[in-house]
């Protein structure tokens, strides 16, 4: 399963890793309002449960390139989790990451690799 | 189907006490400067700043007419030197006006009932249907909606038109990359069902009262160029992209000249339709404006500069002819909600775009008869029979 690459946007990659370390806590909680929202949307948490989140998903930076045009954000799944994970990720954090922390967290997703 | 999306209850905690200071702060600010009171506002728009900065910051279970009363509180302490001070009687109206409507504001009463919003899941459905706390921003889009929609009742009365619904969404940065400091953009989106959804971006942080004048201008143009595009077919329509040269450049053109034709309708909004209409012409002149100046041009500058070109040229054209003569701009108005509310792909937008502005004249170059027959012939029938296929092909 693919990687997705994404613009830089306002935020940078350590952030981004400290927010996914908290969206994934909410996750794991079964009382959560996050949990509820992602069973609600039909994502099969049952393989992800307990699994520690940089062996579900990890963001980093593609390149130290200078210029934040070329170079991308890359979130990064998990071979064996990687449909659920990124089916959370679109679905569930993207979103909620979106309307948290703004609209441009991360830039546009990129197709051209 | 799920609400509209609108901004965090967190940012709309300190969104909430700007969207309430900067119409109060232009309302005096002439008169503070005028007697020479320029610091202590200074000092005002600074402590404003600094606590819808600690709004942001306060947690989900402390309701947001609770936030906002605290920060009155806090806002009124921090104004003592100032309410004390020489201009302390042109000030003190100001203060008291600002903490009056801070602590006005009730979300049980917006909400209508003892469920308000609380950072959960049922509060874009609240502000959908409330939303007092982003209030002038709803009343913007009322406006807004309005203008557009009476343009397409009167241009085209027997197409039904799709509903809209309101939206909004922060960004941390400028939320466009147009080289003018207006610190608002929009989007507009098609729902499953048909509806069209205008979303308003804005960037709290740096939020002043020229990008409030702006949202305006924003929202006329979200709601004339967009939400009503492909309106004869609402449920198979798809968005044809911010290079669409005949959305972003010809429809905008006309939006800008909607709204000045529609000032009387912002009576009511906190500012003067010479104000909106200021702001709205900065707005739309450095949209397509694309050639470098102190900043560089925006990516889509060109695209829109090619479809205001045609815009303008196709106005010519139906000054001219005898069909249209007597009211060209109406005419073009007609037009224009024709073609979008037929709902032509990206290709046939650049197309149309492409032939008016190689077939007809620019404004002041001598006619070729020769040369630009095609065009005024295909526009003669689009106006005699309302044949759009002979028109855009």
């Amino acid at each position: 399963m693919a990687d997705i690459r994404y613009a830089v946007g306002a935020v940078g990659v350590r952030d981004l890793n400290q927010e996914l370390d908290s969206l994934w806590r909410e996750l794991q909680d079964p009382k959560s309002a996050l949990r509820r929202e992602a069973e609600a949307k039909g994502v099969d948490l049952q393989k992800v449960s307990g699994l520690p989140r940089n062996e579900a998903i990890t963001v980093r930076q593609e390149s130290e390139g200078f210029d934040p045009v070329t170079t991308a954000i890359i979130v990064a799944f998990s071979p064996v989790v990687a449909e659920i994970v990124r089916d959370l990720w679109r679905n569930v954090f993207l979103p909620r990451l979106r309307k948290h922390k703004g609209q441009d967290v991360l830039g546009e997703e990129k197709k051209d690799k | 189907m799920a609400p509209a999306s609108h901004i965090s209850f967190e940012q709309r905690k300190g969104l909430a006490l700007r969207l309430i200071a900067l119409p109060l702060l232009h309302q005096h600010e002439a008169r503070l400067l005028h007697v020479g009171a320029q610091n202590d506002l200074q000092l005002l728009r600074s402590n404003i700043s600094y606590l819808a900065g600690e709004a942001i910051r306060s947690p989900n279970s402390e309701h947001l007419d609770c936030s906002l009363k605290g920060l009155a509180s806090k806002l009124f302490t921090a104004s003592a030197p100032q309410l004390a001070g020489s201009f302390a009687p042109r000030f003190s109206p100001l203060v008291t006006q600002l903490t009056r409507q801070m602590n006005a504001l009730s979300c049980s009463t917006c909400s209508g009932s003892p469920s308000v919003c609380d950072g959960g899941q049922n509060d874009d459905a609240l502000v959908a249907g409330g939303g007092h706390c982003i209030g002038l921003l709803r009343q913007l889009f009322d406006v807004a909606l309005l203008i557009a929609q009476n343009a397409f009742q009167r241009y085209l009365p027997a197409v039904s038109l799709p509903a809209v619904e309101f939206s909004t969404a922060h960004f941390n940065q400028k939320p466009h990359d147009i080289p003018v400091a207006l610190y608002c953009g929009g989007k507009t989106t098609f729902a499953n069902g048909g509806n069209s959804v205008v979303q308003l971006h804005l960037t709290p942080d740096v939020l002043d009262w020229d990008t409030c004048l702006a949202c305006l201008y924003v929202l006329v143009h979200e709601c004339f160029c967009h939400a009503f595009y492909g309106a004869r077919n609402p449920s198979q329509r798809d968005v044809t992209g911010n290079d669409d040269p005949f959305t972003e450049g010809w429809m905008d053109w006309l939006a800008h000249e909607l709204l000045l034709q529609n000032l009387n309708l912002t009576q009511g909004l906190p500012a003067s339709g010479t104000e909106f209409a200021r702001i709205a012409t900065i707005f739309t002149e450095a949209r397509s404006r694309y050639r470098d100046g102190a900043e560089p041009a925006s990516k889509h500058a060109l695209s829109r500069a090619l479809g205001k070109e045609a815009a303008i040229k196709m106005h010519e054209l139906l000054k001219r002819l005898l069909e249209s003569c007597a009211d060209a701009l109406e005419a073009l108005f007609r037009l224009s909600c024709d073609v979008l509310a037929e709902g032509f792909r990206l290709e046939k937008h650049e197309n149309f775009v492409y032939a008016v502005n190689m077939g007809l004249p620019s404004p002041g170059e001598v006619e070729d008869p020769q040369q630009f027959a095609n065009i005024p012939q295909r526009v003669r029938m689009y106006l005699k029979n309302n044949y759009l296929k002979t028109l855009v092909t």
